[in-house]
């Protein structure tokens, strides 16, 4: 019975974001695609909704969960009757978007492997109940707190941070965790665990699908199996940490991203914007990528031949997105003064930095054993970035500079904060998102040109 | 010079999926033994959960080492009996035996919402545990012995019945 209302808890989020993104982007995902990023941001709706619920001191239950999905129903019918009344039926998918099937020896194996290691994430993320701190210590405690006290208890918030915790992050992941709990109706340490693995599966699946816009079947299999087979990718999700929610919203972002770039599609864009929004709601680290994102969005509206007003206005909005979904919660927590333990304003002084950088090379040093941890995928990186003839180059260009964004931003917090564990687990972490960059940057070299638009 | 390069990278680049695919056979190869070395602990303990109570799992996974294989067990007793606004205080060893014990936030969390601040008030309750010289102050009485350095104290005047 538990089982049969996790599963719903997880539908309801999951049913609106599918129905939010078939009416405003019609048929422009396949099934899967549609349920995993349906998954993300109708969960993301969800949470913002508590959160603002919380402001304004009402309690989470079932009833204002109703009200709320009645009103924002009832308001998208009246906004897009048009789509609704033109629908034969009520869900489309992209013509031509059916599953498709392996086609040869070496795809099958693939996906064989790669269903292996996911049924394999899955089952070990379910049969271990407590396991990292940060699972339990940073992300499970709030959930209890919410749960427990029916709201964001912003009230008892100065309390609750003598306990520990790093109360200055943000409340996707906890308020998710809640939610599944508000529908079962008591603390269970176990099953909310499952939404990480669902995040892991729809980066997974996202990034087939972008790297087979490339490449085809068996190779985009390959850089699947590359994303799948990361250690730290598969720890931090049988750990249930939020790395891979904030993963599969910056990627995904990022695919979107590049999209735009190539295609020029308004929908990639916004999409883009609303998934690095989410990721900033996730996790801070959320927010430093948005602002790769944003140099990117800038670089090419420089380089675009349309008018500076609307380049303006595009780089506006981008950010504007973003500020809506991630910016609340920054500015509260700065006039809160919630301190992050790891950047905040005892170590952003002249005189630490100064007096850290004398470790720089340790820290390069450092990152470079880091990397070890990710397999072949630096090897790689490193042989097809020498041999890439630079020839369309369009987009990967932009793959690099935000993998070098990556690499200067953990050089950075190390010379801000080098403390052990930085330079070790919390290193290998920050590394995940330019690993993921990195196989996507060989896809790009394997495959077809990139088209640049006019 | 530089053509000469550029034409040798040109070369190497049209066999770059024979590169992609031998580092892929590679990788494989890696993960394959990677994921082999620790199958058999880790198939052992799938196969053993999943034939577990959950309970007995939540046991496991929340104590870090033998000695403290007990101390959940504890705290589900504690969060059965304990009223829900009731203050606990958690004395335990100042040191602990394994880096990664964290029994004082264990409790915290397991607890919830009895026991947060700062944990250097008098409580209600007061869960002592693996402490063996702590004395017992007036105002409390022993609600329940775990074992001889693992005990419940109530205040007098608390009641220890129901969440």
């Amino acid at each position: 019975m538990d089982f049969l209302i996790l599963c719903l808890s997880l539908l309801v989020p999951t049913i609106l974001g599918a129905v939010i993104l078939d009416i405003f982007f019609m048929d422009r995902f396949g099934f899967w695609e549609k349920i995993f990023l349906g998954f993300g941001i109708g969960f993301g709706i969800f949470t913002l909704e508590m959160f603002y619920q919380s402001l304004f001191g009402i309690h989470f239950n079932i009833s204002t969960f109703l009200i709320f999905f009645l009103i924002l129903a009832g308001s998208l019918l009246v906004w897009k009757k048009d789509v609704f009344l033109s629908r034969g039926s009520f869900f489309s998918f992209k013509t031509g978007a059916a599953p498709q099937v392996v086609n040869n020896l070496l795809s099958a194996f693939l996906f064989f492997l790669i269903a292996l290691i996911t049924a394999k994430v899955f089952l070990e993320t379910f049969f271990i109940a407590i396991d990292l701190w940060d699972s339990w210590a940073n992300w499970s405690f709030k959930a209890k707190v919410y749960f427990v006290e029916g709201i964001i208890p912003f009230d008892k918030y100065k309390l609750l941070a003598t306990a520990w915790g790093c109360w200055d992050y943000p409340h996707h992941v906890p308020l998710m965790e809640a939610w599944i709990m508000l529908f079962l109706g008591y603390w269970n340490d176990q099953l909310p665990r499952l939404i990480f693995p669902i995040f892991f599966s729809g980066l997974v699946f996202c990034s087939y699908t972008f790297f087979r816009r490339y490449v085809h079947q068996s190779a985009a299999l390959a850089g699947v199996f590359f994303v799948v087979s990361l250690p730290a990718l598969q720890i931090t999700t049988i750990g249930t940490i939020s790395e891979p929610a904030l993963l599969f919203y910056y990627m995904v972002s990022v695919f979107f991203l590049l999209r735009w770039i190539e295609e020029g599609q308004l929908a990639d864009f916004i999409l883009s914007a609303v998934l690095i929004g989410l990721a900033g709601w996730t996790k801070n680290e959320g927010s430093v990528y948005f602002l790769f994102n944003f140099f990117v969005v800038l670089f090419f509206l420089k380089k675009s031949n349309c008018d500076v007003r609307h380049k303006m206005f595009q780089a506006v909005s981008y950010g504007f997105i973003f500020l809506l979904i991630a910016g609340p919660w920054w500015v509260i927590k700065m006039s809160w003064g919630l301190k992050n333990w790891i950047v905040n304003s005892d170590h952003l002084t002249a005189l630490n930095i100064l007096a850290n950088v004398s470790g720089f090379p340790v820290y390069l040093s450092q990152m470079a054993v880091c990397m070890g941890a990710f397999f072949f995928v630096w090897p790689m990186f490193l042989i097809f970035f020498l041999i890439d003839p630079r020839e369309n180059f369009f987009s990967k260009k932009y793959i690099l500079f935000m993998i070098l964004c990556h690499m200067g931003m953990i050089l950075a917090v190390a010379c801000i904060n080098p403390r052990e564990m930085l330079l070790s687990v919390n290193m290998v972490r920050l590394l995940l998102a330019p690993s993921l960059l990195a196989i996507v940057y060989v896809i790009m070299v394997l495959g077809r040109p990139s088209r640049e638009q006019p | 010079m530089r053509d000469v390069l550029k034409k040798i990278k040109i070369s190497i680049f049209r066999f770059r999926f024979g590169i992609f695919h031998l580092l892929l056979t590679i990788s494989i190869f890696v993960s394959s033994s990677y994921m082999l070395r620790a199958k058999n602990e880790e198939a052992r303990y799938l196969r053993y959960a999943a034939r577990s109570l959950l309970a007995e799992l939540h046991s496991i996974n929340a104590a870090c080492d033998q000695s403290t294989q007990d101390y959940y067990r504890i705290l589900r007793y504690c969060d059965d009996i304990l009223p829900q606004g009731a203050s606990l205080q958690l004395i335990l060893p100042k040191m602990p035996v394994h880096k990664y014990q964290f029994l004082r936030e264990k409790g915290r969390y397991f607890l919830y919402p009895r026991n947060y601040g700062n944990n250097e008030q008098e409580a209600d309750f007061i869960l002592v545990y693996l402490l063996e010289d702590f004395r017992i102050p007036d105002t409390y009485r022993v609600c329940k012995v775990f074992a001889e350095n693992k005990y419940l104290l109530a205040r007098h005047d608390c009641p220890s019945q129901g969440k």
